[in-house]
């Protein structure tokens, strides 16, 4: 359970002001980000020193809660407006909304608005853990700020290129108009100059009034994945098919922080279509973001690795937590509970109003572990040479997922490329990336591009989702 | 040897007869467009058409279709344009989009079998189907939607 604890909501207001816009086309930060087009914006936002006390059930995630995201707009001379989604799309349709918020500063044609995913990188896209419900939230005026300093720019470069005072000039559906003459310039025409202006100061900025919003609030445009979604051509974790690639399924421990013991692969190698089954490394408990371990099942597809898996005989040894019994921990959580808590917001005289109270209602709520089941099981495929490592999967943290890789294989960030498939569900189960750095460990041990299979809400021992679930890993 | 119709393709596949259609469709003719959720048919993230019939791929055995044509979501319309695949879009069902397949071949087996069905009939046709989302009352009303024409 996720749960909000806000000292003084007050302050987690206003932190507009740490916005600040760059212009970075001269800049190689876009480089490998494959944008077309001349005009190039970022806007870094500052930390925010004010949200150190904003408590979310992320604050022990990789980079915490802070906030510093950079998001890039690119315009082609074909007028092609390219954004880049730099948070993950699990459902939320975030990678439409957020993009769509700099469409409407930037009086953006949505039909000429293109959407680039953004690849795991937190120095230059700020934080990608999209988690906590913070996307919109945290980052509606970042973007709006973005398009209203691209549209300032483009309004700047016309009214130049007119000789006429900028204030005569307005950007409208992706053209620059100037009334009084009648003269209009595509944004693509405009893009070249409009990234040689300095990028106006945040402070400066006119934002566009919320009832002139063509695209906000309208309900009127689509899920950019929509079209993709019922043909079946979105691709999701396991949906990626590299040159050699082999599928691989891992059987888990059933008790987290157990470990195996011994195993016989034979029965499983006799599968037709197995090709080697060889034990995985795991992390002692608790293992956190890294992988569990277990025995992996090699095979020429998916299909062929569980038969593998299946026909393993696998001695586990349980470890500490072999004797973990829910009821007793439920028993456990009750006294715990009762005991009075730490107080962390004191407002009124409660016992006071409880006293005077004509009615007092006392009720205990209790809540088991829960598995996540996201549709979609947690899969990557990751294809690993020498010092340099290409990851793709359905990551909730992009960036923390690039980080838990490269140092799990001891090679520089800068060597791993996490590519962000869509997410058939997240729940906070995908912040977690321990079967994108199985993918990385298995197909460095191979030679081989290799998917690697979280199995979903199987109901056998060796599940390891539920495995995980059940003691209360997650 | 056996040898599948798919999408009104033939498709040789000399391995193991009893392997889950999923994994031949998904791994082995690179038709990825069919979902793996639970492996047990509890989510119909993997439904297909077999013949006439919505079949849950992962628990279906390549040999169990020979003989029978087998609808992927990649063969049910040429261009995308099933009148399932326009309601869809048309009533903006999907969210994450991961049961999002399943859904539409469990509708368009549905609408063969019984072109014009009630509500009742969407939801008892439907129910077999897990969106983890949320989606229902979209999914229905676009059933009903294709069914009345989109």
């Amino acid at each position: 359970m996720i749960m909000n604890i806000l000292t003084n909501p007050k302050k987690l207001r206003g932190f507009e002001r740490y916005v600040k816009v760059d212009n970075v086309s001269r800049r190689s930060i876009l480089k490998g980000l494959g944008l077309a087009g001349g005009f190039v914006l970022a806007a870094p936002v500052m930390s925010r020193p004010a949200l150190a006390a904003y408590q979310t059930g992320a604050d022990k995630m990789p980079h915490g809660t802070v906030v510093d995201p950079r998001v890039f707009v690119a315009i082609a001379p074909d007028g092609i407006v390219t954004i880049v989604a730099h948070r993950a799309e699990m459902g939320t349709g975030v990678r439409t909304s957020l993009p769509m918020i700099v469409a409407e500063e930037l009086e953006a044609d949505w039909s000429r608005v293109r959407i680039q995913q953004a690849h795991g990188d937190e120095v230059k896209f700020g934080n990608q853990d999209t988690d906590g419900s913070r996307s919109t939230r945290h980052y509606l005026m970042p973007m709006r700020q973005i398009g209203a300093s691209a549209r300032t720019m483009l309004e700047a470069a016309a009214a130049k290129r007119w000789g006429v005072p900028a204030t005569e000039v307005k950007a409208v559906n992706h053209e620059v108009v100037h009334s009084a003459s009648g003269r209009r310039i595509g944004f693509g025409d405009l893009a070249a100059d409009a990234a040689k202006e300095s990028v106006p100061s945040v402070e400066g900025l006119k934002l566009k009034d919320p009832k002139d919003f063509r695209y906000l609030g309208k309900g009127q445009i689509s899920m950019v994945d929509l079209r993709d979604i019922t043909v079946g051509a979105a691709r999701y974790g396991a949906d990626i098919r590299l040159p050699g690639m082999k599928y691989a399924v891992i059987a888990r421990p059933p008790v987290t922080g157990g470990k195996v013991a011994s195993f016989d692969g034979a029965a499983a190698m006799k599968v037709s279509g197995v090709e080697k089954v060889m034990e995985v490394k795991g992390w002692p408990w608790p293992s956190k973001f890294q992988p569990l371990g277990g025995v992996a099942v090699i095979a020429r597809n998916t299909g062929a690795a569980i038969k593998g898996r299946d026909a393993l005989k696998i001695v586990w040894d349980d470890g500490a937590n072999g004797k973990y019994e829910s009821v007793a921990y439920r028993a456990q959580l009750e006294e715990a509970a009762r005991k009075p808590g730490l107080v962390v917001r004191k407002e009124g005289d409660v016992e006071a109003a409880l006293k005077g109270a004509d009615k007092v209602i006392v009720g205990e709520y209790y809540l088991p572990h829960l598995a996540h089941v996201a549709m979609e099981p947690p899969a990557a495929v990751a294809d690993v040479k020498g010092d340099k490592a290409e990851i793709w999967g359905p990551v909730q943290s992009a960036g923390g997922t690039r980080e838990d890789v490269a140092k799990t294989l001891g090679i520089p960030e800068a060597n791993v490329t996490v590519n962000v498939t869509l997410l058939g569900g997240g729940f906070g189960r995908k912040s977690k990336c321990d079967y994108a750095i199985e993918a990385a460990l298995l197909s460095k041990e191979l030679g081989v591009p290799s998917p690697s299979f979280k199995i979903g809400f199987l109901p056998e021992p060796h599940s390891g989702a539920l495995a995980q679930a059940a003691t209360g890993r997650h | 040897m056996i040898t599948l119709k798919i999408n009104g393709q033939q498709k040789n596949w000399d391995g193991d007869p009893d392997l889950p259609l999923l994994w031949f469709l998904r791994d082995e003719a690179g038709l990825t467009g069919t979902k793996y959720g639970c492996g047990q048919a509890l989510c119909g993230a993997c439904t297909v058409i077999v013949d006439k019939q919505a079949t849950r791929a992962c628990i279906t055995s390549v040999s169990d279709v020979v003989g029978r044509e087998v609808t992927t979501i990649e063969g049910l319309h040429p261009t995308g344009d099933h009148a399932v695949q326009k309601a869809w879009r048309q009533l903006n069902v999907p969210q994450c989009g991961f049961c999002q397949v399943g859904q539409i071949m469990q509708a368009a087996a549905l609408l063969i079998e019984n072109p014009k069905p009630n509500h009742d009939q969407i939801r008892e046709a439907m129910a077999g189907n897990i969106c983890r989302c949320g989606c229902y009352q979209r999914i229905e009303n676009a059933v009903h939607l294709a069914s009345t024409g989109v």
